[in-house]
């Protein structure tokens, strides 16, 4: 990899006292986007939980790295301020606060920056374009009383706003209609650049026949178990996970 | 001189089971009020005012009935017999007066009491709304007991903002009554944002197609002891009563939250509603809701939802990931919270130090 983008060595976490993620490796370079695939309770919410730093996921040996930074000690907020965005598999719904001022400040946190609520509002509204959201959601309560593919959207709507470096999604693809997959593919493929990296975590194929991967790697019980190209997603297609896993449960 | 406070507070129109301890609330210890003059100018914009209304400052000369027992009946009689300010305020028919009249209350080492006696009367179709702010020094321990008594006559409006953002030391205990004549409306805002103790009463007659809406906000921090009671009388046909409390309470702060719709014989087709929202931020605090509903007439429609937030690490998380620290994203929880509240009191400047006010807390200052 040409160049130390974000690295996580040996990284063990425990939650509640147990050990998720045990020992786990992964190196992604700007420009790139990884795709992880895995079991249930393999632990790959896990891993986008502990990258933003969630308190309840206790990092207990190991060490990522970010730009060169090392995050293990940051709060949630101060890696967002580095450029890291998580998609959630299950977003929060903040009742009382408009997804227009929620965004707005987000992004002036985040900046440092002010911006007048029109210049944002244009920006807001050529987002939610794209992703085929109808305006009135922008004075709608972040999330609140969203379907479930609704807040998918939110998510990637959030990500296309606040423009970070590094995007975790985790299982943004669930629960989606076909039209809504595109819609969501469309949004992470208009992110993507050489100055940004994703990373995309999934159970279905059905996504990467629009966002062409780098890299392929299978998250098995808290460990990388296998990496390579886009062949790989062919082959789990074909034999699924238990192969891998009963061979990781071997060693 | 100075009296001393330790009858209970607060206490419900029916008791309900003695072991919830709810029926009232008994001061953890006797409260002296001192009986002396309140020395400061209260009435920011009487000129403004003064030629569309009758006023004087300073309490009533005579007394007038009492609704209920407001706070206590001892302390209701204090206001009554050793009020040291207030306003009396006269609305001459059809007059519409659309300035707010703003009335402030500094408490301090000199002034370190106020006890309060106001009586307004809105004649046929005449508008008029009050601001009461109350405010004191730090480390000052005072006390403020107010009553204010209102007369909406047929067709009029009264609008009344209640804000209380007192010091830690400060006691504050405030009484409203509103007879509510044929067709007229009472509107009262209510923030209850300071105080070791803040105990208020509001007890309301509604007459035929009167109609009553309360909007009450309250934030309990530390160790804050908040018992809010609203009393609604439906006795006319097709009086109606909306009461939205919210509220949000940290630390060790405890709250009570009583309201009761007494719909008496006759008055058909009445309707009343309370809705209170609270949001817990700490595991720590007390929150105790009692609805009550007295149906003396079928024809009625009562309606009572109470519900409560817990602002959990889950939520927390999520905000802090998109770059909120913790108190921006306490901060804009709490807000989201009160928003509709705040929304509705007439003046930019009074939102923007309730928002502060409650700014400063969650940042602990
Ligand atoms: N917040 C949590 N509290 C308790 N257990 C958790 C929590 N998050 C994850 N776990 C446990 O950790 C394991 C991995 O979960 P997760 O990372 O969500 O898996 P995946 O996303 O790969 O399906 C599971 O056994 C799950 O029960
Ligand atoms: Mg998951």
């Amino acid at each position: 990899m040409a160049e130390r983008f974000l690295v996580i060595k040996d990284l063990h976490v425990n939650v509640e006292d147990s050990p998720i993620l045990k020992g786990l490796n992964l190196e992604v370079g700007r420009g790139e986007v990884h795709v992880i695939m895995g079991p249930n309770g393999a632990g790959k919410s896990t891993l986008a939980n502990v990258l933003l730093g969630h308190p309840k996921y206790e990092v207990t040996a190991g060490t990522i790295e970010f730009e060169g930074k090392l995050l293990n000690d940051l709060k949630p907020d101060e890696r967002a301020k580095l450029g890291l965005f998580l998609s959630f598999q299950y977003p929060e719904e903040i009742p009382g606060v408009t997804m227009e001022n929620f965004l707005r400040m987000a992004k002036i946190a985040q900046t440092g920056e002010s911006i007048s609520i029109t210049k944002f509002n244009r920006i807001l509204r050529e987002k939610m374009d794209l992703l085929a959201m109808k305006p009135e959601y922008a004075s709608r309560y972040v999330n609140d009383g969203f379907s479930g593919g609704e807040k998918k959207k939110s998510e990637i709507l959030q990500m296309l706003v606040l423009e970070p470096k590094l995007a975790v999604l985790d299982e943004t693809d669930s629960g989606l209609d076909v039209d809504a997959v595109r819609v969501v593919a469309q949004g992470v493929k208009q992110y993507r650049s050489s100055e940004n990296a994703i990373v995309i975590i999934t159970h279905h194929s059905r996504i990467l026949e629009y966002i062409q991967p780098d890299y392929v790697h299978f998250l098995i019980d808290g460990r990388i178990a296998k990496s390579g190209g886009p062949e790989l997603i062919a082959e789990i297609e074909q034999s699924g996970f238990a192969a891998l896993q009963s061979q990781s449960g071997r060693a | 001189m100075s009296v001393v406070i330790n009858q209970p507070v607060n206490t419900l129109p029916v008791l309900t089971y003695r072991w919830l301890k709810l029926n009232e609330l008994k001061l953890s210890e006797p409260i002296g009020i001192p009986i002396k003059p309140y020395s400061k100018q209260f009435v920011a914009n009487l000129d403004a005012v003064k030629q569309m209304i009758e006023i004087d400052t300073g309490p009533p000369a005579a007394e007038i009935q009492v609704l209920g027992a407001g706070v206590s009946s001892q302390l209701t009689r204090l206001s009554q017999t050793s009020a040291n300010t207030g306003i009396q305020i006269i609305v001459p028919p059809n007059t519409v007066v659309e300035q707010p009249l703003e009335i402030a209350y500094r408490l301090d080492a000199d002034d370190c009491s106020v006890i309060d006696n106001n009586l307004i009367i809105a004649e046929a179709d005449s508008q008029i709304t009050l601001i009461f702010d109350y405010s004191s020094a730090p480390d000052a321990a005072v006390v403020h007991n107010g009553l204010t008594q209102i007369v909406a006559k047929s067709g009029s409006v009264v609008n009344i903002v209640k804000i209380q953002r007192m010091q830690d030391q400060a006691v504050h205990f405030d009484a409203v009554m509103a007879e509510i004549e044929p067709h007229a409306r009472v509107n009262l805002i209510q923030a209850e944002l300071g105080g070791k103790l803040a105990v208020t009463n509001y007890v309301t007659n509604l007459h035929q197609a009167a109609d009553t809406k309360i909007n009450s906000l309250y934030f309990g921090d530390q160790d804050r002891v908040i018992d809010v009671s609203y009393l609604m009388n439906h006795i006319g046909r097709h009086s109606t009563s909306q009461l939205t409390a919210r509220g949000v309470l940290k630390d060790r702060a405890r709250k009570a939250f009583k309201g009761t719709l007494d719909f008496k014989k006759g008055a058909s087709r009445a309707e009343g509603s309370e809705h209170e929202y609270v949001l817990l931020l700490d595991p720590t605090v007390k929150s105790d809701s009692v609805p009550l509903l007295l149906c003396g007439e079928e024809d009625v429609k009562g309606e009572h939802a109470a519900s409560c937030g817990k602002f959990d690490p889950d939520q927390l998380f999520y905000l802090m990931s998109r770059g909120f620290d913790k108190i921006q994203a306490t901060k804009l929880i709490v807000e989201a919270v009160f928003s509709p509240v705040i929304g509705e009191i007439p003046n930019d400047k009074l939102q923007t130090v309730i928002s502060e006010v409650i700014q400063r807390r969650l940042a602990g200052e």
